[in-house]
């Protein structure tokens, strides 16, 4: 029926009016009702309570009116939220306290459980992965006292070992054979790789995602490459055509002189691939020859096979193929050969920190549901009274509890809303602090990552599930809980008064989690301020050189280049980099900074003292061009850098560190002194210290300052020429890595494009391999103690938050129950500023109990730290000081919120019902 | 107030709300008072019962709701009979006059 429509439509969609109309038309009957009972002769008071009485109830009329008005289920629904809404509008503390409560809760629960669940709990992305192991011998420390080593086979004993086990099958084995020059569309570049099996990718049921992987057969003919995705993407643009084509692989820096080797690119892995956590650009076949090339065998337990048996195999099976160990080698408590499955491998270093992070995922949790259910009991019980008003006009049991429990759900849901963007925003924020940008060989410094299978890993829809749901319950629960042990029979005494059952047990209860809370958070946030210093006494450290505005880059070269050819190379470049505008210093190294490299060529013997009285004085050589130091930055404390003129057949020299001046000539002038170089066996040469420079930190700032001398590579070169070394060992000691700095003057990174030109210009066949701001690289070089430090601090800002909403919200529980109690108080004239006082007394109470413990908490615990800390001890007073300070404001101002209430108590109001 | 006060069937209601507004138009509580008294104050009907049937009778189309003012100068919601609700009338009266009849003749015979 179209008036039926109609009237329906208007109800849902002018609801406002249609209520409105509903209330002035009772209103008006209700009056009408009054007015006749007047009339005839009641009183006004008496008239009013009987109308009221015959009413039955507004709420009643109301709702039984809208049933009557057939309004859906819908509206119903869309009513209860908006009301909800409005309720939680109303109260805007409480709103916001358990909406950051939630929402920290679900969403570090969700990022914490989406890492641990694809680094622990999934398996490898390899087909039938759990049955994937890997054979490793334990062998004694070369020391008492020292850790087990462990080695690999050898590919001789891999070979073996294939034939033979029983209880393995598919073995294959894995070598890295480090740095190529590979020629590539935009010039040479130096690419990673690894040589493997051929029935490798068979094995792992990887296929490639353009041409074919290894197959039968290429173990023979071995000139076949297969490239990575990440290295066809970046050093060849994606172009498909590669496939089949053929590029040239020159050895490696350090490599002997080797001629380049001609390869066919037969596919491209994969986006993603990782093996044994490691990604190579480029894979080549390994031929089956039985060498002593030590491997990683990776195999799959034969069907029925259990990993023991395999175990037992191994070590019969080794015990024949490898000499026993000496006797006097400390008892093994392990077997001497390991069958390790390849996910136990992987994650076995990390088990141990992604439990105890579990374990915090799961204390947070609880202490979010404790916190919600707190705020909502506090919450709750301030509402008893309207609920109780509710019930009493008529509105129906059911009803109410629709209501609660929408409102409770509503709040349960924004929190989920903020729970899954903050766990969304906390999953980006891991993958990106644990992704190390390490080009080149500082991948081999640094790792490219800090935690496993970064790639794969997802925001896990269903921990966000279980934890909405978790915290939904707990929401509905005892959001309801108050509402709900109201009985028709106690409204009344409801309605009269404030007071609840609650006792004095379950007060203390309260109060203890409080404590327990801000106990956590006092230690996690005393352990995140550690690391958070120790990062910035890291961070401030004095390398001895200054990282900003430079570039660096490292070369390589082919290896077939005579020595003479790589020196004028190197001087041709230098010469050019000089000329571009904006660079101020240019500057080669044997090897770079933040390299893990280090030489010692030597004795040196200072006048007046004998070899054998400095045979035991080590000290780092470091052979550099003129302008290297001043690139660097590196402080000239005495005499005068390298220069130009210091060249191949000028009076030889040396620039030393501070300590290595103070090493040979303590306290003494070490400029102009002459010292003894015995840098090949019987050739010695007097080399003339011309200056002094700063001590200079090579791989880190953690590293001990040690004693180092500088000689210029023309010199060196000349020396070790006129002293017949090979051309092999010329290389290693003088060029090595070929490291350039280079000075500039504006942002370092605008220089790579005219590096890369006048590379190209000078030799096209001179490969780039890693180039980056030196201040990037030495940010990367920390990534793993800012990984650390921004992971607790975020923990611990998480529990710092959360303890500080829950005592904000026992403290508003204790106030509503007190509301009397602090009414009487203020009408027998109390001032404000002692109610203030009264709950600012248990707020600090609750406070120092708890930041006392977690002070003694985290003086026990912050040992655990010892290793991870810098310039600081784990008793830090500083730290303990300022967190203790810090938090204590923090908690103070949460039970501030709460005293406020408190004072603005009416006496009057908070009285009437007494 | 008479104990022997009665409970009426929804439908009962229906026809007995139709029936009061078949004169005039008359607002919620004149509608009630009516009742009350033509009914010598044995039918009071609850306004948790009477409203809902006005707004089920309005939906129904069988009455129409206007503001109006009061005799008292006070804005209120006046009923009056749709032609439906004439028509609609009629059948309830003859249907009611022949089920009175027969649940009388039921228990008369019994």
């Amino acid at each position: 029926m179209l008036s039926d429509i109609l009237l329906r439509l208007r109800s849902l969609l002018r609801q406002d009016i249609v209520e409105k109309e509903l209330d002035d038309e009772l209103r008006f009957h209700l009056e009408q009702q009054i007015d006749a009972y007047v009339s005839e002769g009641l009183s006004r008071h008496e008239a009013i309570r009987r109308a009221r009485l015959e009413f039955g109830g507004l709420d009643q009329v109301k709702e039984e009116h809208r049933d009557a008005r057939g309004v859906s289920l819908i509206d119903d629904l869309a009513r209860d939220v908006g009301y909800a809404v409005r309720q939680l509008r109303r109260s805007p503390g409480f709103a916001v306290a358990a909406l950051l409560c939630l929402g920290l809760g679900i969403g570090a629960t969700t990022a914490i459980f989406s890492i641990v669940n694809t680094i622990l709990l999934q398996p490898l992305p390899f087909p039938d992965s759990d049955r994937l192991v890997r054979v490793i011998e334990n062998v004694p420390p070369p020391a008492a006292g020292r850790p087990l080593m462990k080695r690999g086979l050898t590919q001789q004993e891999y070979l073996e070992w294939r034939t033979q086990s029983r209880t393995l099958s598919d073995a294959i084995a894995f070598a890295g054979v480090g740095q190529r020059l590979v020629r590539a569309p935009q010039g040479a570049v130096g690419l990673w790789g690894a040589m493997t099996s051929v029935n490798t990718f068979k094995l792992l049921g990887v296929r490639a995602s353009l041409g074919r992987t290894f197959r039968e057969g290429d173990e023979v003919n071995r000139d076949v490459v297969v490239l990575s995705f990440d290295a066809w993407q970046r050093h060849f643009k994606a172009d498909a055509t590669i496939v089949g084509t053929a590029l040239e692989f020159g050895a490696g820096a350090l490599f002997g002189p080797t001629p380049p080797r001609l390869m066919t690119v037969i596919g491209i892995l994969p986006a993603g691939f990782e093996f044994l956590d490691v990604s190579s650009d480029f894979y080549v076949p390994m031929a089956d020859s039985p060498s002593r090339l030590q491997v990683t065998m990776v195999a799959r337990l034969a069907p029925g096979a259990s990993l023991e048996a395999a175990v037992d195999e191994a070590n019969v099976m080794g015990a024949a193929m490898r000499p026993p160990w000496p006797a006097d080698a400390d008892p093994l408590t392990v077997p001497r050969f390991e069958v390790q499955s390849l996910k136990d491998l992987s994650v076995v270093r990390l088990r141990p920190a992604l439990r105890v992070f579990v374990v915090a995922v799961v204390a947070v949790l609880i202490i979010v549901c404790a916190n919600v259910a707190n705020l909502l009991l506090a919450r709750g019980t301030a509402r008893r009274r309207e609920i109780s008003v509710r019930f009493t006009i008529g509105a129906s049991r059911a009803r109410i509890a629709r209501q609660v429990m929408t409102e409770s759900l509503v709040l349960a849901l924004c929190g989920g809303a903020v729970g899954a963007l903050l766990g969304a925003a906390g999953v980006a924020l891991i993958k990106q602090l644990a992704t190390v940008e390490a080009p080149g060989i500082y991948r081999l410094m640094f790792g490219s990552t800090i935690l496993p299978r970064l790639h794969e890993v997802q925001v896990d829809v269903e921990m966000l599930g279980i934890s909405f749901i978790v915290a939904a319950v707990t929401s509905v629960v005892f959001g309801g809980l108050p509402a709900m042990t109201l009985s028709r029979t106690n409204q009344v005494s409801a309605m009269g008064s404030h007071r609840t059952s609650s006792g004095v047990g379950e007060s203390r209860m309260r109060a203890a989690l409080v404590v327990g809370q801000l106990t956590i958070a006092t230690v996690l946030l005393i352990g995140a301020g550690l690391l958070a210093h120790s990062f910035v006494n890291l961070s401030t450290v004095n390398s001895g050189y200054d990282s900003s505005n430079v570039l660096a880059f490292n070369l390589l070269f082919p290896n077939q280049y005579s020595i003479a050819r790589k020196a004028e190379t190197i001087d041709a470049l230098l010469g050019r980099f000089r000329t571009v505008a904006n660079v101020q210093s240019a500057g080669f190294s044997r090897h770079g900074l933040l390299l893990g490299e280090e030489l010692f060529i030597g004795p040196w013997v200072p006048p007046g003292r004998t070899l054998e009285n400095v045979r035991a004085l080590r000290t780092r050589v470091r052979s550099v061009s003129d302008g290297y130091l001043t690139a660097m930055g590196v402080p000239l404390l005495d005499g005068r850098e390298f220069a130009e003129r210091d060249d191949a057949i000028a009076p030889t020299a040396i620039v030393m560190s501070r300590s290595a001046a103070r090493q040979y000539f303590g306290t003494q002038r070490a400029v102009g002194q002459v010292v003894d170089w015995h840098f090949a066996q019987g050739h010695i040469q007097p080399m003339t210290v011309i200056g002094v420079v700063e001590d200079i930190r090579q791989a880190s700032p953690t590293d001990e300052v040690f004693p180092e001398i500088f000689v210029d590579y023309r010199q060196f070169l000349f020396l070790m020429e006129r002293a017949k070394q090979s051309p092999q060992r010329q290389n290693e000691l003088a060029i090595g890595f070929l490291s350039f700095a280079l000075r500039t003057t504006n942002d370092p990174a605008a220089a790579v494009p005219v590096v890369r030109d006048i590379v190209n210009a000078v030799d096209p066949n001179v490969g780039i391999d890693a180039i980056a701001p030196m201040s990037h690289l030495a940010a990367n070089a920390l990534a793993r103690e800012r990984f650390f430090a921004v992971m607790l601090s975020v923990f611990a800002g998480v529990a710092g938050i959360l303890a500080a909403i829950g005592v904000y919200g026992v403290l508003t529980y204790a106030v509503i129950q007190r509301t009397q109690e602090i009414g009487i108080r203020m009408a027998l004239g109390s001032q404000r500023i002692e109610v203030l006082g009264l709950v600012l007394r248990k707020g600090f109470i609750l406070t120092m109990i708890g930041i006392a413990a977690g002070l003694a908490g985290a003086a026990l615990g912050t040992r655990v730290l010892q290793g991870m800390l810098f310039g600081i001890t784990p008793l830090d007073p500083m730290t303990f000081i300022a967190v203790s300070l810090m938090f204590g404001l923090v908690a103070t101002f949460a039970s501030y919120l709460p005293a406020r209430r408190a004072t603005r108590v009416d006496a009057l109001v908070a009285l009437r019902n007494e | 107030m008479s104990d022997e006060q009665l409970d009426l069937p929804q439908c009962t209601l229906d026809l007995l709300i139709l029936k009061t507004l078949a004169l005039e138009p008359r607002h919620g509580w004149a509608i009630s008072e009516r009742l009350h008294q033509i009914s010598s104050a044995t039918l009071k009907i609850r306004q948790g019962s009477l409203y809902p049937a006005l707004h089920r009778l309005e939906r129904r189309g069988w009455i129409k709701a206007s503001w109006g003012t009061s005799d008292n100068n006070r804005r209120a919601k006046y009923y009056e009979l749709t032609k439906r609700g004439r028509t609609r009338l009629d059948i309830e009266i003859s249907a009611w006059r022949k089920l009175s009849a027969v649940v009388t003749q039921v228990i008369e015979s019994v």
